[in-house]
Parts: C-alpha cells; structure tokens; sequence
C-alpha cells in the first residue's frame, strides 16, 4: 500500500484546483466572532473528509486490504474503557466521522439558535475533531493516493487537504507532531499556494 | 505402548549395569597386581637388559594401576580385603602353573576328565543361553586389541564407545533410535557438557592407534609388556578358542565363569546398557530372569574367594592344564625372533594356533575403523541440528533495525459509538469519483464566492455612508450592525431547517416535478411559497443539474425581475424551496381571462421580460422554458420570472455529466420525459386535465415546447438567443389570442416549430402596427438573423432587442416604477390572497419511499439562507414595514428599489 515519498511528494504530484485566493477566504472577517468562524469551517471540512472516504469506503479501503489504521510511521487506535480495540483502517475512519458528526450536530456543542453561547472547551473540542481528521488525510495519503491518480481526482484531494491545512495552521488547531506523517506533502502544498 | 517400554527399560538396565560396573574395577586391579608379582619373580631369574628395560615399562604402568586402586579403595573399605584376598589366591595359582606346566601328557587327559564334568553339571543354562552366548562372544576380539594398543585408562574409555558404536554394526534397526535418544540428551546443559568428552577421548584413541599400527620396531618393543601384563587375557581368548576347536562340548562349560568373570572386570559402563538393551529387547521374560540370576551369581562369585580357592583346590589338574597352555602363547611371541632348540619345538606349535585368531582380529580393525569414524559424523550431525536451531532466532532481529515499528497513537472513543463498531454496520456512504470532483470544485467556487460576496457587502455600505456624508462615529456604529448581521448570518447558514418549520396554507400549483404551496413561517408568521421537489422525481428524471441551476440563479439573483429565494432545505424524500410570494397569479390566468392584450399592455409586458431575460443572461443563464406559466405579476402589475425548473447554466456546475452514471456521455433533453414516465406521473396528468378544462387554444402542456425555439427542439445545439425565440413566441400569443404553432398533438406542434415559415401566419393581424408584426418576425426566425443573437455580450445583445421601433418611448431606466392606465392592476385583498391562482386539493405523496438518506452526494451544496432574510419580509411587495435606521443603507441599493418601497408605502 505504502509508496516511496519521492512519488507522492512530487512537486509536480501536488497538483490543486484553481484556488489562488483560499488563503484568504479562511480567514477571520474582521468583526467577525472566532467560534462561530471555527464552526462554520470545520462543518464544511467534516462534510469534505467524509465524501473522500466515500470514494474508499466500497472497494478500497477494506478490512482486508487495510488491516490496520496505519499512516506514514504511524498506527492509531481507538482504546474503550481502557481497552485497546484492534479496529481495521475502514472501522477506525467510520468511529471518527461518526464521532466528528455526532459533535456537530450537538446543539450544545456546535448551537445553531440564535443567542446560544458556545461551551467553554469550544476549541479544545475543535482541536480534536480537527486531530481525527487529519489520522484520516494521513492514512488517505498513505494507502489510496493511487487511487485518487487513477480516478482523477489527486487534484481534487490535494486541494481538500490543503484547505484542512490552511484553516489548521491559521487558528494553530494542530500540534507539529501530529502532522509529522505528512510533513512534506503539506510543505509542498502551502509553498505553491 | 510399545514405544514408550523401550525407552522406559533401558534406563532400569542402564541403573543397574552401572551398579555392577561399580565393583568390576577392583577385581581388574587385582588381578594386575598379580601380574606384577610374577615379573618380580622374573627378575630374580635375572634376565638379559631388554629384560630389564620391559620390567620398567610395566613399572610404569603399575604406577598408573596404583592411582586406579587407590581411588577405588578411596569409595569403599570392604573392597580391600576382598581385593587382598583375590591377591593372594592369584599368586598361589601362578606358582601352580609353572609346576604343573613341566608335566607329561597324562595331565592332559585328566584335565579333559574335568572339564567333561563341568560340562555336564552346567548343561541346561547353556543351551538355554546359547544366542545370548554368541552374542557376546563378538564384541571379545575388539576389546583384546584396542587393551593391547592402549592404556589401561584409555582401554576403559575407548572400550565404552566401541561397544556403544558396535551397537550399529550389529542392528542396524536400533540405530535411529540411539540417534533420537543422543539428539534428546545434547538439548539439556548437562548432556551437552558430557558428550564432548568421549569425543575428545575418541580423538586421542585414534593417534594411539595408528603409530602403534604402523610402525614395525616401536609397536613390537611397546606391544610386548602390554602383552605380558595382558597374558590373563590371551589365556582366556586362548582357552576359548582352543577348547571351542579341540572339544567344543566338552570344554566350553568351564571358561563360562571366568569369561563372565573378566567381561564384568573390563566391562566399562556406557557398552553394557546397549548390548543389554538389545538382548532385553530379543529375549523372553524368562531368559531376562535367568540374564538377571546371572549377573548375581557372578558378582557372587567375585565376592565369595574362598568358593574359588575351593574349586581350584578340589580340581587340581584341571587348573594346571590351564594354566600351562596360558603361558605358551605370551612367551612364544615374546622370544619369536630367537629360535631355541626347546622353543623351536614350542613355536611350531603355538605358530599354527596364531593363525587361527587371525581372521577374527583383521574383520576387528577394520570394524573399528569403521566405528571410528561414524561417532564423527555423527557430532556433526548435532552441530548442524544446533545450527538450525539457532538460525531462526537470529533473521527477525537481524529485520527488526531496518523496518522501525511504526509509533502507536491510542485515543479513548466513547462506548455509545462502538455499537455500529460491535454489529459491524458502517454509517460512512459511498461517493462516486466524479460527485467528489464535482463537489470539491463548486464547493471551492462557493468559498470564494461567499467571501467576495462578504466584502462587497462591506464596501457596499461604505459607499453609501460616504455617499450620505455621515459622521466618523455614525459610520463606526454602522459598521458594527453590520458585522453583527454577518455574524448573525454565518451562525444561521448553520441553523437546520425543516419542514415543520412552515405551516401549509393551501396548493397553488403543480408542476412535472413537485408542487407549489402558500405557506406561513411559525416562528415570524411570514408568508412564502414553498415549491416542494421529490428527490425520487428529480434522480428519474434526471434532473439533479436542473435543480441545482434553479437553486443556484435563485439564491444568487439580487433583482427585482426574479422571485426571491430566501431558504433551501432538504429532507429524506424532498427538496424545497421557500420563496418569494408573488401574489398577482401568473400570465397565463391573465391570458385565459383577458383573451387579447392591447398592443400598449403587451409592449408593456415584453419590455418588461426583456429587462427579465436579460438579467438571466448576464448571470449566466439560459431560461429555455419561459412560457406565460413562469411569469408572475405582482400586485403593481409588474412582471417576476420564477419557475427555472428546467434552466441551465454555462458554468461547468450545471453539466449533468457530474451527476449521471460514470461513462455517460449521451445527453438526455430534459424536455421530453420518458415516455413511461409521462404515462404513469399523476402530475402532469393533473396538468393536463387542469390546462384542457380551462383553455383549448392556449394550453400549455409539459414537454409539449409551445414556445421552444426550433434549435433546442431539434437538439442541434442552443444558445440563450433560443430564450428571444419564446418571447417572441409570447408576444404573438397576447396579441393574437392563440399559440403560433399549435396542433393537437405534441408532434404535430414540434413539427410546426420545425418549419416555422410554412405555419407561422400573420393573418387576422388587424389593427396591430407594423412595427409590432415586425418584432415578432423579427423574434420568431433563424437564430442566425434573430435579434438578440449578435453582439460581443449580453448588452450588446440585449440592445438589438432594446433599440426596436416597437420600443420607441420606452423609459428602461425607469420602466420598474411606471405606473399607467393601461397596466392591469391585480386585486389582492390580504397577505393570503390566492385568488389569482387556480387552487387544487393535492394529493400529497409523502409515502413514496425515499432513495436515499438526508447524505446523499448529489444534493449537497443544497441548502441555503439568504443574507436578508433575518430582517425583510418574506413578501415584500405586500407587507413592507417601517423602515429601519439601517435599512435603506443595507438593503435599498438601487434607487429603483427605494422608489418601489415608498409607492408602497403611499399606496398602502
């Protein structure tokens, strides 16, 4: 599954959609309230990570084929209770979404009434969601960017992540060290934006 | 069971061997020191200096015999009487031999008397042990020649493997098993520890052999004292043979016990378990009783001297036979070299009885060789199987330093989420490659969109406050509502709408692919048209694209000429749009009651729809369905486009390709429903009755293309001048008072359309103008020479039509806020007036099974809420409130605008 990183990392691989202003369009509008642009954001980035797992989810990243949640010298899990679950790659993905989704919807997590207050812990709750999100850029990037090149679409996931990034990087969402696995890949793609 | 007695027996044999090896030594020592006695006596003969030199050889090896004894007598104190004892009775038995040896031949016959009684008293345990007899008779020759090689040290050791590795030669059955119980021992520590040893001894042994083998002079002189000190031995190996030639019956009884004897003496203890184990193994239980009796009775023997000093005593001719045929032998081969007179007779002799022995000694060496040299593959053997052993342990470490275990991260998931994790169900649905294309490019536009949007709003209302010339601190405060607005704004775009959200009032319309109701918002009690879209309808169809352009142009449209959307929402089974109620009915009723306009409110009308079409192709859309249906008339009698159900945009975000199946490239025209499709849908049935009850001539049916231009019907490719084609198609209808191309089939008309110039009939013109007939000729033609169609952009485009002779007097700018006696003014009594509109009982078809749920690919990027909803009215040309201090600045751009909001006023 694994590829060489001078593959993938290519200059030449890291190809976006047409996006030159997107910088710009992710950051705080003046006047604006920081949780509710946290929000409106990180919706819209949850939405974006589920439908590139839906292009996966049927035929290629399987629990045959992706035994494990496995990224560039990484392996995630998920512990219960204190236990640790041997979850497969797909089974891992559909607990964060599904988790991320059940975050979102929260009214009293994400309010959506006018006049509600945000919980205090608002971007710490961020911070997490934006964690289980990028596990899933990383194993994407780790284990299925051929298949990404063979549908067409590497572009197209390429500037998905990069708007993941850029947000994370604005609002500092994301430790160094979690973003280790794709470290080059993003250097890649903020230098060319 | 019968493999595991073997391995069980040999040990209990082993045990017990090793209980008799432990007193054989002694005897042996004995024995040797009776030997030394009679060189003593020897010496006193006093013989030549060779003498003297072979006297200090066996000194030598009586010194190492000393260490032996007194390590013996160290393990126990009743062994040295019994050894004293057996000491003496030698000596006296020595002293016999010579005497006797000097005598006549009648000895002889005595002797044979002897051992015939012997024989017979012993008879039946002979015959009885017979096998077991041959036996060990065999291994007696190896024995003989490595003790007259090597040391007494040496011959112990070396004795232990030859026996260990006769067992081969002689079984070749037994072997695998002694490999298995060798490679089971080499596994413990201590086996290992033991078993290099007698390979070390091996190694030594064969050196010893070889010079002593090969070298004529040295192995005479060295071999000559081990013979000496050896003569009890050859005596016995003699005797056997002699008495097995001369009187095999007779005399083989006798050498029984001393042959029991001396095996037990120079038995070591590892050859004894082998050959026993094997001759346990052949033998009946009674013969291993009788094997077992035997061992006792031997070691009794060894014990009891006084048994044997009485059996020598009580046969004197007997034991003086035997011991004088014992010496000959030795001393012959001593003095061979010298031939005496009396020698010379003796060695003709003993010369013919060597050379019998011979062909046992020569198969021995050989044999030997032979053994000596397996153990050594053997060991090898176990040194590969250790190799192997180890070998495997080592790759994995070897693999571990260049493949670094990737680092584990562990996070705690609540316990309510594993249960699809338990059931193995997954909630995640699967997107096709192209929908995640599609989506990520229209969701990057939108982004840029949303925030270029944002920024003209700011600038918007920068400009009008500099316009205004207010102060710095009302400028400030303005700029503060309005960030409080976006922010407003942006939480709302979050907010879930729904359904249950509205009350319906009652249904307006219908359409092929939903319907239209009035509808009350519960929370601001505000009146909407809500236009209902079954999602089921629209992926059967194939009209995702469609949908998606009308949601589109709708929430993008900032005119008064299109019917404002304010929120798109969907649910498992509909999507919907709440919109802009324009209460006035649409042209269609007008026309059903008016039957013919006058030439005034008909221009007025077609300025009017220009402006409109306009608009839609500066946003960059085709209408392709405009028909009197989609034309509303507000309550001032001013027209609004709604309806784009079947619109199309020029950007890459309405090509159906994005929604239809991956390999689709054949465009189905949304125009012509399947025919299936039309026979079994209620609605346009619905349609159909509706349209024929009311109005023969000037019906419009779905997918019938009354106002179609010729280009979109026949498929050959369309531009937005197809769209100047159906205006002009509605003009002729209001003045007129019919359809230009009707037939009473759906073919019949498109064949009309087709060719236009042989039906399009401009009789009955009347009092029309001829500048009018010129417009609608001018309308209705060749896209090639349609006005409308030529010019580098839409206004361009749009001035052909403007700059008409028709239009003449037409005020544009103003044409929004005309007000004239030949407009035709709605009546609207109240916000839910529908009296304009023909209303149905529906039957609403809610239980229509879902195709997907609320996450389906193909309508994301559906919902929407317009910014200015949060304050205006949801009709705003029948209920406008009072204005706000914000209002005019952010919401009346346009003079036009605020112009329409005080005549509503006045006029309210």
């Amino acid at each position: 599954m694994s590829e060489p990183s001078s593959s993938w990392c290519n200059p030449m691989a890291v190809s976006t959609l047409g996006s030159g202003n997107l910088r710009d369009a992710l950051k705080l509008p003046p006047g604006e309230d920081k949780n509710e642009w946290l929000a409106v954001n990180i919706i819209d980035l949850v939405n974006q990570v589920r439908m590139v797992f839906g292009v996966l989810c049927e035929s290629e990243c399987t629990d045959s084929k992706c035994p494990s949640m496995t990224a560039h010298g990484r392996q995630y899990t998920w512990t219960s209770e204190g236990t640790l679950l041997n979850t497969s790659a797909p089974q891992y993905i559909d607990l964060s979404l599904t988790a991320c989704q059940n975050n979102v919807d929260d009214e009293n997590v994400f309010p959506s009434e006018i006049g509600k207050q945000f919980p205090t812990d608002f971007e710490e709750r961020c911070q997490a969601i934006m964690r289980r999100l990028f596990r899933i850029y990383a194993h994407v990037y780790f284990a299925h960017v051929n298949h990404f090149k063979a549908i067409k679409a590497l572009a197209h996931l390429n500037t998905s992540f990069k708007q993941f990034v850029l947000f994370a990087n604005q609002f500092q969402l994301l430790n160094k060290e979690e973003t280790e696995p794709l470290r080059e890949i993003i250097e890649n793609l903020i230098s060319f934006s | 069971m019968r493999p595991a007695a073997p391995g069980t027996t040999p040990n209990g044999a082993s045990s017990d061997i090793r209980h008799q090896r432990g007193v054989a030594p002694i005897p042996f020592g004995s024995t040797n020191s009776a030997i030394d006695a009679h060189h003593n006596s020897e010496i006193r003969v006093g013989r030549h200096r060779a003498k003297l030199d072979e006297i200090r050889e066996s000194l030598k090896a009586y010194e190492h015999e000393a260490g032996l004894l007194s390590s013996h007598v160290a393990l126990g104190s009743l062994a040295t009487p019994s050894s004293s004892s057996v000491s003496h009775s030698d000596i006296t038995n020595d002293n016999a031999e010579v005497m006797n040896f000097s005598s006549s031949s009648s000895n002889a016959a005595a002797t044979t008397t002897t051992v015939s009684s012997a024989a017979v008293s012993n008879s039946n345990s002979f015959r009885t042990e017979g096998g077991g007899h041959k036996m060990r008779i065999t291994p007696m020759p190896q024995r003989h020649l490595m003790m007259d090689t090597g040391a007494n040290e040496t011959v112990f050791r070396s004795g232990k493997e030859m026996i260990r590795n006769g067992n081969p030669s002689t079984t070749i059955s037994s072997t695998p098993s002694t490999t298995t119980e060798e490679s089971i021992r080499i596994h413990p520590a201590g086996y290992r520890y033991d078993m290099p040893t007698p390979a070390y001894h091996m190694n030594n042994n064969a050196p010893q052999y070889s010079p002593g083998y090969s070298r004529p002079p040295p192995p005479a002189y060295d071999s000559s004292p081990v013979n000496t000190r050896m003569t009890p031995v050859a005596t016995d190996n003699y005797r056997t043979h002699l008495h097995m030639k001369v009187h095999p019956v007779v005399k083989a009884p006798p050498p029984n016990p001393t042959m029991l004897n001396h095996n037990k003496n120079m038995a070591p203890p590892p050859p004894p378990p082998a050959k026993s184990t094997i001759s346990i193994e052949t033998m009946s239980e009674e013969r291993k009783a009788d094997n077992i009796q035997r061992l006792y009775h031997t070691s009794m023997d060894k014990k009891t001297a006084s048994s044997v000093v009485s059996i020598n005593v009580a046969s004197p001719h007997t034991t003086k036979v035997n011991v004088g045929d014992s010496p000959l032998p030795s001393k012959s081969f001593i003095i061979g070299p010298r031939y005496t007179a009396d020698v010379d007779r003796k060695n003709f002799v003993n010369y013919k009885d060597e050379l019998r022995p011979d062909p046992r000694l020569i198969p021995s060496t050989s044999d030997a060789n032979h053994e000596d040299f397996r153990p050594i593959l053997f060991k090898p053997r176990n040194l590969e199987i250790t190799m192997k052993s180890r070998a495997q342990p080592p790759p994995p470490q070897y693999n571990q330093p260049s493949e670094p275990p990737p680092k584990r991260v562990s996070s705690p998931i609540d316990r309510t989420l594993l249960e699809p994790y338990i059931k193995n169900t997954r909630r995640v649905q699967p997107c096709k490659p192209n929908m995640l294309r599609f989506y990520m490019e229209q969701h990057v536009e939108r982004l840029l969109q949303q925030y270029k949007e944002r920024e003209k709003r700011m600038k918007q209302l920068e400009k009008e406050m500099v316009s205004a010339q207010l102060p710095d601190i009302m400028r400030n405060k303005m700029l503060g509502l309005l960030q409080q607005k976006e922010s407003k704004y942006t939480r709302l775009r979050r907010q879930k709408m729904s359904k249950s959200h509205f009350t319906v009032i009652s249904h307006i319309g219908v359409g092929a692919f939903g319907k239209v109701s009035l509808v009350r918002k519960n929370d601001t009690r505000k009146v909407y048209a809500m236009k209902s879209l079954e999602k089921a309808d629209v992926i059967m169809k194939q009209q995702a694209a469609h949908v998606k352009a009308e949601r589109d142009i709708l929430a993008e449209a900032d005119s008064p000429w299109i019917v404002r959307l304010f929120f798109s929402f969907q649910d498992d089974a509909c999507l919907y749009f709440i919109m802009e109620y324009v209460p006035g009915g649409d042209m269609m009723t007008l026309l059903i009651q008016k039957g013919i306009f006058e030439e005034d409110l008909a221009r007025f009308y077609i300025a009017e729809l220009a402006c409109a079409i306009e608009y839609v192709h500066n946003v960059g859309f085709i209408h392709r369905d405009l028909k009197p249906d989609n034309i509303l008339i507000d309550q001032h009698g001013h027209i609004k486009l709604t309806d784009f159900g079947l619109c199309t945009g020029l950007r890459w975000t309405h090509d159906r390709r994005y929604y239809g199946p991956e390999n689709d490239h054949h465009r189905v025209d949304s125009f012509s429903l399947p025919p299936e499709v039309a026979a079994i849908d209620k609605s346009v049935k619905v349609l159909n009755v509706r349209q024929q009850t009311r109005r023969i001539t000037a019906h419009s049916l779905v997918g019938t293309g009354n106002y179609m231009a010729p280009e979109v019907i026949a498929k050959t490719g369309h531009n937005q001048s197809c769209d100047w084609w159906s205006t002009g198609v509605i003009l002729y209808e209001m003045v007129f008072g019919r359809v230009p191309f009707h037939d009473d089939t759906p073919g019949g008309t498109q064949h009309r359309i087709k060719n236009w110039r042989n039906f399009l009939d401009f009789t009955y013109c009347g009092n029309l103008s001829k500048e009018c007939l010129m417009m609608i000729q001018q309308l209705i033609c060749d896209a090639s020479s349609r006005l409308g169609s030529h010019g580098k952009d839409v206004a361009e485009r749009t001035a052909q039509v403007k700059n008409h002779p028709w239009f003449r007097g037409i005020d544009w700018v103003n044409l929004r806020k005309l007000r004239a006696d030949y407009i035709y003014i709605p009546r609207v009594t109240h916000d839910e007036d529908t009296s304009n509109f023909e209303t149905f009982q529906d039957n609403d078809r809610a239980d229509k099974p879902n195709v997907r749920g609320l996450h389906n690919p193909a309508f994301y990027e559906f919902t929407y809420r317009h910014f200015f909803d949060t304050d205006s009215v949801g009709c705003p040309s029948l209920r406008p409130s009072r204005r706000r201090s914000l209002r005019p600045l952010l919401e009346n751009g346009t003079f036009n605008e605020s112009v329409s909001e005080e005549d509503s006023s006045s006029h309210i």
